[in-house]
């Protein structure tokens, strides 16, 4: 079975989801069949980290939301967070563009480590209130996961070099009508959009698994 | 994908699910358009209505 997911590194919903989703798969006798793909989307096109904002200013600023919409946002993201066994540090959080992080995910998938970049760059953004757009930070995880530390350098110093890729990307996602992310493709045939309880992944799952086990 | 594929996952995007007796309305996501993030069946009511008011 295949997964194909849509998802940015700083989106809330998109981490939680993919948590459920994995944790759905420890209880699915036939994952050793699933294969996860990840592509490219970026939720905050074109931010810039301001040092002096705080995550809470700089979102309330990007949406034009007011102060109590947006910490109402964050205390939801946040309980739900918690109970996926997640601790979000908002405090810490800096929110920043993700295009070059994703031109360095498209060389990881390419590797064969798309899935442990991701997952690491979660942790690096929601957890460790890193910036990721930082060519130390991205060097950095893709040392841990046994990624070129040069081949990052001159990938982030190119700004063309997976430019494409995640373009691509993007564009399939409207060309598929994906309206938000998280989104998620089973078997090239079923769209669930948004980060469903753990109980939901189940049964599609086992529902997309038995009716191709079918056929 | 092959366009007919894509054809059918927007499909489900429309609500006519294939996916029987599962209730996919408990999401949570993110609106690639404005970039709020919420339950997914509140996000899209509220572009319905923003966009009735248009």
């Amino acid at each position: 079975m295949k997964i194909t997911i849509w998802s940015d590194f700083v989106c809330p919903f998109c981490y939680i989801g993919a948590t459920h989703l994995e944790k759905a798969l420890e209880n699915f006798e036939h994952a050793d069949e699933v294969e996860i793909e990840y592509k490219s989307y970026q939720l905050e096109p074109g931010a810039q980290y301001e040092p002096e904002k705080t995550y809470l200013q700089a979102m309330i600023d990007r949406k034009g939301a007011s102060e109590e919409q947006m910490q109402q946002m964050i205390d939801q993201t946040d309980e739900m967070a918690t109970n996926a066994g997640l601790n979000y540090n908002f405090e810490d959080m800096k929110l920043t563009d993700t295009f070059p992080a994703h031109r360095v995910f498209q060389y990881a998938k390419e590797e064969g480590k798309g899935i442990e970049y991701y997952n690491k760059l979660y942790e690096a953004f929601f957890l460790n209130g890193e910036l990721i757009s930082d060519a130390a930070v991205l060097k950095r995880i893709g040392s841990e996961i046994g990624l070129d530390e040069t081949r990052i350098e001159e990938i982030l110093e190119d700004e063309k070099a997976y430019d494409k890729e995640v373009v691509s990307d993007i564009y399939e996602a409207s060309q598929v009508g994906v309206q938000g992310v998280p989104f998620f493709v089973f078997n090239n045939k079923y769209g669930v959009s948004g980060a469903q309880p753990i109980e939901v992944f189940e049964q599609v799952l086992t529902q997309v698994h038995d009716e191709f086990a079918e056929n | 994908m092959s366009e007919n594929k894509l054809q059918q996952i927007n499909i489900k995007q429309e609500g006519v699910s294939g996916l029987e007796h599962i209730d996919l309305s408990g999401g949570f996501t993110c609106d690639m358009e404005t970039g709020i993030c919420g339950p997914t069946e509140t996000i899209q009511k509220k572009k319905e209505t923003e966009g009735d008011k248009e």
